[in-house]
C-alpha cells in the first residue's frame, strides 16, 4: 500500500475547484505516503479534464469513462472500489462535498477501509495516518487514526489548501467504470430561484440584526447595508415580533433556518436558544456585540466586539462598490 | 408502513471546558445534551408522510446510546412517533458512524421499514457518514443531503432534491426502500404539544443489546470501528477569531472575510 | 386544580420534592439559610453546578454560593457571569493570586464590568500578561483613573482599545494622542470626551476627518467646512451629526451622493422644503427614509403613499405623523408588507383594524392586528387560536388581551411562548401556577422566580417579572 488516489468533482461540464486543493494536499504529503499520487476523474467524457487536472507533483491522471452522465452514489462507490483495487493506496482523498457524503461512507463501510470525514488535515506519523477534524460544533481539534488500516478514504473540507499553479507532466491513462445497475436515476438541475422574494433557507450570505438595533427607525439602515453588501437581510426574533421586519426574515425556532447559509453575520443579537436553533451550524459566522460576553460569541468563527452602527457605517464607507 | 428514523443524542460544549484525562474527549461533565437539530427535520418529515396518508404509517424512531438518550426519544414519541428503539450496552462505547451504522441496518432489518429517514450530519460531530454508511449494510439505495421530497407510502419510487453546493439543486428518482439523509429546512419542525409530552411518557422504549441484534463483539466498539479518536485538542489559534484594532480595522477585515467568500 | 402556594416553605417543598434544579435556582434568593440548604442539595453535582455557573439569570446568591465550591471551572464561569456580585468578584480575583488557571481567571475578571474599581486598580501597574491587561482596557464599566494607568504603561497593542473605549476620558485621549497612530487619531476625533483642543483643526485623512464630522462636539465652523468636503463620507457623517446648522441641510439635501442625501432625509431638523425636494429623489432609499420622516407634510406623504417603490409607502404606513385617512387608505394596500405597517401602529382604529382583519392571510398582518390594542376581543379570539405560532405570539404581546384568551397560551406547544405569558399582567397566579411541572426548565425557572418574589417580597404585590 502506497501511494495517494485523488478523486476530482466536476459539475455541469466544469471542473470543481476543490479538485485542485486535493491535489495539492495529495502532493503536500506525497514524500510521507512514499508512493504516486494518481488523480482520477470519472465522467462521460473525462478527458476533457485531464489537462487541467495536470499540475505539478501529480504522477498519473486516470480518465474513467462512465456510463454514466451525472452523478450517481452506486456508479462512483463502484468505480472508485475498482479504483483502489487497481492502485493500493494507503490514501484516498475526496472533496467533503454533497456528492462525495452520498457515497464514502457506503464505500468505506462496505470494504472496511478507514474512514474520516471532513478533515482538514492529514500528516502520517511514524507511517501511520493521522486525519484531523473538528469536534464539538468545530471548538475542538480531532486527531483520527485507523489502526489496522492499510488504505484509508478521507474526505477533506474545501477552501483550506491553495492550489498548485504549476502544471505538471503526469501519465494520462484510460480505464473504463465498472457497469452498476441504476437504482436511481438524475433527472435535472435546478437554480435556487433567484428574484425578489425573501428567502432565508435559500440564501449562502446573510446578514441578520438583533435587539442591538434599538428602534425602528435604525433598521432601514441595516436594510441598506444588507443590500449593499449583497447579502440576505435577516432577523432575531424580537425584531420580527416588534413588526419592523417580516416574519419571512426571522431566523430560528418558529422563524426559517439559514439551511444554505456559508457567511452570517449577527449585528446585535445576544444569541438566544431561539434563534441560535436556526444558524449556529453555519460554518462562518461573525458575530458583533458591544457586549463581549453575549451568547453568541460562543458559536461565532469571527467575533467583533463594537458598536453595531458605527461598525456598520464602517462596512458601508469601505465596502467596495 | 413504516419508517424509520434515526436520531442522536449530540453533545456541545460551552467555553471553559475540561478535557478528560485520557486526552481522547471532553470531560463529561461539561457536555450539554440536546436532540440533534437535523433530527427534527427528519422526524418531521417521516410524521408528515404518516399524516397524509391518514394514520396507515408507523413512524419508528431508534438511537444508539446510553440511558441518558432516552430524553431524545421522548421528544421524538411527543411529537407524535409510534414508537422508540434504544440500542446500548458498553460494547457500544469507542464505536465511530460505523460502527453506529451497522447497530442501526441490524435494527433496521428486524423492523423491516419502507423507508429509513436519517438527518444529513450530527451538530457535535458533523460526521455525516451514519446514514450513508447504513445503506451501505443494508444494500439499499440512497441519497444524501434531501432538501425535498415526493413519497407515497407503499411506492417503488421516490422524487426528491438533493442540495448541492451554490445553490444548485438535483431532482433525482430513487427505488425504494432507501436511506435518505434529510437537510435542514426541507420542513417546518412542529412543536411537541403538552399533552404529546404527557403521552410520550407512557409510550414504549425498546431497549436492546447488539448480541440482541445478532452483532458480534467484533461489530460494535474500536472493533467495528474504521477510525479511532487519538486525541482532542482545543487548537492553540482557536477556531474563533476575534478581530481587533479600531472599527475601521475590523470591518476591513471583515471586508476580506465576504470577499473570500464571494470569491473575489 | 392546583391551588397556588401560600409561602415560601411550600415553594421550597414542591421545589426539593420534584428535585427540579432550576426551580431550586429560582427560588434561592428569596428564602432563608435552612431554606437555601435544602435547594442547594439539589445542584450538588458538578455538571449542574457547570450548568447554573454559565447559565444566563442565575441569581447572584446562586453564583455566591458556587464560590464556595472552589472549582477553577466554575470560577472561570462566574469571573464571566453577568450577575456575579462585585463582591464575589473580588474575591475570585483573591483566588486567582494562584493556582493553575490564574491568568485564565484574570482575563474574566478583567473584562467584567462589575468588578470593582479598587481591584483593577491593584493590576493596572503591574499586570504583565498582555491578554489581561487587553480585557482591562476594553471593560467599559472600568473607570478613567484605571484606564489612565494603562495608558501611562505605554504598551502599543492597548492604545486602540483605550481610544475605542468610552470609559476613557478627556485626560486618557490627550495621552493617547501623542505618538497616537492615524486610526487611533481618528477614533480619538470622534469619541464623545475627545479634548475641545483636537476638535478645532480640521485633519488631513478622510477618516479622521469623516470621524471628526461625526462628533457631536465639533464646533459649527468645522462642521461647515466638513459639510462641503471633497469626500462623500465626510459629508455624510456630517449630514447625520445632530449638530450640523439647520442652514446647512439645504444644499447637503441637493449633494451628488445618494449616501448623504440619505443621511440628511433622516434629520428631524430638516426643513419642509429640503423634504419635499428629497421626496422626489430618482434614489428609493431616499424618497424611503423621508417618507418616514415625522416632519415631511402631509400632502408629501400622500404623494409617496403612491410610490411604486413598496417599501416607500410602507415607510409612510410607518410615519408617526402619518395622517388619518392616508392610514386608512394604506391599510388596504395591495402589498401585506404596507398592510402591516399600518397594522402595527398604535394610532389605527378599530374599526380600519376589523376591515384590515377580513379575509387577511399574511401573518405580518395578522400579527400586528393581535399585538394592536385596538384589536377586539372577537378578533383575538380568532388569532389566538391561528395555527402561525407567530401570530399567537402577538396575541402574549397584546397588552389588552383577557385572561380567558391568555389561557390557551398556557397549552401552546412553543416553550417560549408560555414563558412569555407568565408575564402578562392580566393573568391570575392560579393561572402562573399552572407552569410549574412545565417540561421546559426555562418556564420552570420563570415560574419559580415569579413567585419567590411574589411571596418574598410582600410588600410590593402584583409585581410582574
Amino acid at each position: 500500500m502506497s501511494g495517494i488516489l485523488v478523486i476530482a468533482e466536476h459539475r455541469m461540464d466544469e471542473l470543481r475547484p476543490v479538485s485542485l486543493e486535493l491535489i495539492a494536499v495529495a502532493v503536500g504529503v506525497k514524500a510521507q505516503a512514499s508512493g504516486p499520487v494518481t488523480v482520477a476523474i470519472i465522467a462521460n467524457d473525462p478527458q476533457k479534464y485531464a489537462q487541467a487536472l495536470s499540475v505539478q507533483g501529480v504522477d498519473e491522471v486516470i480518465c474513467v469513462k462512465s456510463a454514466v452522465v451525472e452523478f450517481d452514489p452506486d456508479a462512483y462507490e463502484a468505480t472508485v472500489a475498482a479504483l483502489i483495487a487497481a492502485k493500493n493506496p494507503s490514501l484516498v482523498l475526496l472533496p467533503h462535498s454533497v456528492n462525495s457524503l452520498a457515497y464514502a461512507p457506503a464505500l468505506a463501510a462496505k470494504t472496511g477501509l478507514g474512514l474520516a470525514t471532513d478533515a482538514f488535515k492529514v500528516e502520517f506519523d511514524a507511517g501511520a495516518l493521522v486525519a484531523t477534524r473538528g469536534g464539538y460544533g468545530q471548538k475542538l481539534n480531532v486527531e483520527v487514526d485507523f489502526p489496522g488500516k492499510s488504505t484509508v478514504v478521507v474526505t477533506f473540507r474545501a477552501n483550506v489548501c491553495k492550489p498548485i499553479d504549476a502544471a505538471g507532466s503526469p501519465t494520462v491513462t484510460q480505464m473504463d467504470a465498472p457497469a452498476t445497475p441504476a437504482r436511481g436515476q438524475h433527472k435535472k438541475y435546478i437554480e435556487a430561484a433567484g428574484g425578489g422574494d425573501v428567502d432565508i433557507p435559500g440564501s449562502e450570505f446573510i446578514l441578520s440584526i438583533g435587539r442591538g438595533v434599538g428602534e425602528e427607525d435604525n433598521v432601514e439602515q441595516f436594510r441598506e447595508l444588507a443590500q449593499t453588501v449583497g447579502a440576505e437581510l435577516g432577523c432575531s426574533r424580537p425584531i420580527a415580533d416588534a413588526g419592523w421586519l417580516p416574519k419571512s426574515r426571522q431566523v430560528g425556532q418558529s422563524g426559517k433556518t439559514a439551511a444554505n447559509c456559508k457567511l452570517y453575520i449577527a449585528m446585535g443579537i445576544s444569541g438566544s436558544v431561539q434563534h441560535m436553533a436556526g444558524m449556529k451550524h453555519v460554518e462562518n459566522i461573525v458575530a458583533v456585540n458591544t457586549d463581549p460576553k453575549a451568547s453568541i460569541f460562543h458559536i461565532a468563527r469571527y467575533g467583533i466586539v463594537g458598536d453595531i452602527f458605527e461598525i456598520g457605517e464602517e462596512l458601508r464607507n469601505q465596502f467596495p462598490a | 408502513m413504516k419508517i424509520l428514523v434515526t436520531v442522536k443524542q449530540v453533545a456541545a460544549v460551552d467555553d471553559d471546558f475540561e478535557i478528560r484525562t485520557d486526552g481522547r474527549d471532553v470531560d463529561p461533565d461539561f457536555l450539554i445534551h440536546d436532540l440533534n437539530e437535523w433530527d427534527n427535520f427528519s422526524l418531521e418529515e417521516a410524521m408528515k408522510i404518516k399524516e397524509a396518508a391518514g394514520g396507515e404509517v408507523e413512524v419508528v424512531v431508534v438511537s444508539v446510546g446510553p440511558e441518558s438518550v432516552d430524553e431524545e426519544l421522548r421528544k421524538c414519541l411527543a411529537k407524535g412517533a409510534d414508537r422508540a428503539i434504544r440500542v446500548w450496552d458498553d460494547s457500544v462505547e469507542g464505536s465511530d458512524p460505523i460502527a453506529i451504522a451497522r447497530i442501526i441496518a441490524a435494527v433496521a432489518k428486524n423492523e423491516a421499514p419502507d423507508m429509513l429517514f436519517a438527518g444529513v450530519q450530527a451538530s457535535d460531530h458533523s460526521y455525516a457518514a451514519t446514514g450513508i454508511a447504513t445503506a451501505s449494510f443494508l444494500g439499499w439505495p440512497h441519497a444524501a443531503v434531501v432538501s425535498l421530497l415526493n413519497y407515497t407510502p407503499g411506492s417503488k419510487m421516490a422524487t426528491l432534491q438533493r442540495e448541492l453546493e451554490g445553490g444548485t439543486y438535483a431532482e433525482v428518482e430513487l427505488e425504494c426502500p432507501a436511506v435518505l439523509t434529510i437537510q435542514l429546512g426541507i420542513n417546518v419542525p412542529r412543536y411537541a404539544s403538552l399533552r404529546g409530552i404527557k403521552q410520550a411518557a407512557a409510550k414504549p422504549i425498546d431497549v436492546l443489546t447488539p448480541s440482541a441484534l445478532g452483532l458480534a463483539a467484533t461489530d460494535v466498539g474500536e472493533a467495528g470501528s474504521l477510525s479511532r479518536v487519538r486525541r482532542m485538542y482545543v487548537p492553540a489559534k482557536g477556531q474563533a477569531e476575534l478581530i481587533e484594532g479600531t472599527p475601521a480595522e475590523q470591518v476591513a477585515r471583515l471586508v476580506k472575510i465576504i470577499q473570500e467568500f464571494k470569491g473575489v | 386544580m392546583m391551588t397556588v402556594p401560600k409561602d415560601l416553605s411550600d415553594l421550597v417543598r414542591h421545589a426539593t420534592e420534584k428535585k427540579d434544579v432550576y426551580a431550586a435556582a429560582a427560588l434561592h434568593p428569596w428564602v432563608n439559610t435552612a431554606q437555601r440548604r435544602l435547594l442547594e442539595d439539589l445542584w450538588g453535582e458538578r455538571r449542574q453546578a457547570l450548568l447554573l455557573a454559565q447559565m444566563e439569570g442565575t441569581p447572584a446568591t446562586v453564583l455566591e454560593q458556587l464560590f464556595a465550591l472552589n472549582d477553577a471551572s466554575v470560577d472561570a464561569r462566574l469571573a464571566r457571569h453577568g450577575n456575579t456580585a462585585p463582591v464575589v468578584l473580588e474575591k475570585l480575583f483573591q483566588r486567582s493570586q494562584a493556582g493553575a488557571q490564574r491568568q485564565r481567571l484574570r482575563r474574566y475578571l478583567v473584562a467584567n464590568p462589575a468588578t470593582p474599581h479598587k481591584v483593577l486598580l491593584q493590576w493596572v501597574e503591574t499586570e504583565q500578561d498582555l491578554d489581561v491587561l487587553k480585557g482591562l482596557c476594553a471593560n467599559s464599566g472600568a473607570e478613567p483613573e484605571v484606564l489612565g494607568l494603562a495608558a501611562q504603561r505605554g504598551i502599543a497593542a492597548l492604545q486602540t482599545l483605550l481610544a475605542v473605549n468610552l470609559a476613557s476620558n478627556s485626560a486618557v485621549l490627550q495621552h493617547l494622542w501623542a505618538g497616537a497612530t492615524e486610526g487611533i487619531a481618528a477614533q480619538i476625533l470622534g469619541h464623545p470626551q475627545c479634548p475641545e483642543v483636537l476638535l478645532e483643526a480640521i485633519p488631513n485623512t478622510v477618516l479622521q476627518r469623516r470621524k471628526l464630522a461625526g462628533n457631536v462636539r465639533a464646533p459649527s465652523p468645522v462642521l461647515q467646512a466638513l459639510s462641503t468636503d471633497q469626500h462623500w463620507s465626510v459629508r455624510r457623517a456630517a449630514a447625520g451629526n445632530a449638530a450640523t446648522a439647520v442652514a446647512l441641510l439645504t444644499a447637503l439635501s441637493r449633494d451628488e451622493a445618494e449616501a448623504v442625501r440619505r443621511a440628511v432625509a433622516m434629520r428631524p431638523d430638516l426643513p419642509v422644503t429640503a423634504a419635499a425636494w428629497l421626496a422626489q429623489d430618482d434614489d428609493d432609499w431616499v424618497r424611503q427614509v423621508v417618507a418616514r420622516n415625522a416632519i415631511t407634510a402631509p400632502e408629501v406623504l400622500e404623494r409617496l403613499a403612491q410610490d411604486a417603490v413598496m417599501e416607500v409607502r410602507r415607510a409612510v404606513a410607518r410615519n408617526p405623523a402619518c395622517p388619518a385617512p392616508l392610514v386608512a387608505a394604506l391599510a388596504k394596500d395591495e402589498n401585506e408588507w404596507v398592510r402591516a405597517g399600518v397594522a402595527y401602529r398604535a394610532d389605527v382604529p378599530a374599526q380600519v383594524l376589523y376591515q384590515m382583519e377580513a379575509g387577511e392571510t399574511s401573518a405580518d398582518v395578522l400579527s400586528g392586528i393581535a399585538q394592536n390594542a385596538a384589536a377586539s376581543q372577537h378578533m383575538l379570539q380568532r388569532l389566538v387560536q391561528h395555527e402561525n405560532p407567530d401570530v399567537r405570539r402577538a396575541v402574549i404581546l397584546n397588552k389588552m388581551a383577557p385572561r380567558a384568551l391568555l389561557q390557551n397560551i398556557l397549552q401552546d406547544p412553543y416553550a417560549l411562548h408560555r414563558g412569555m405569558v407568565l408575564r402578562h399582567p392580566h393573568l391570575h397566579d392560579e393561572d402562573r401556577w399552572q407552569l410549574h411541572q412545565d417540561p421546559d426548565p426555562r418556564v420552570r425557572f420563570a415560574v419559580y422566580g415569579y413567585f419567590g418574589r411574589r411571596l418574598g417580597m410582600p410588600k410590593t404585590p402584583g409585581t410582574i417579572i
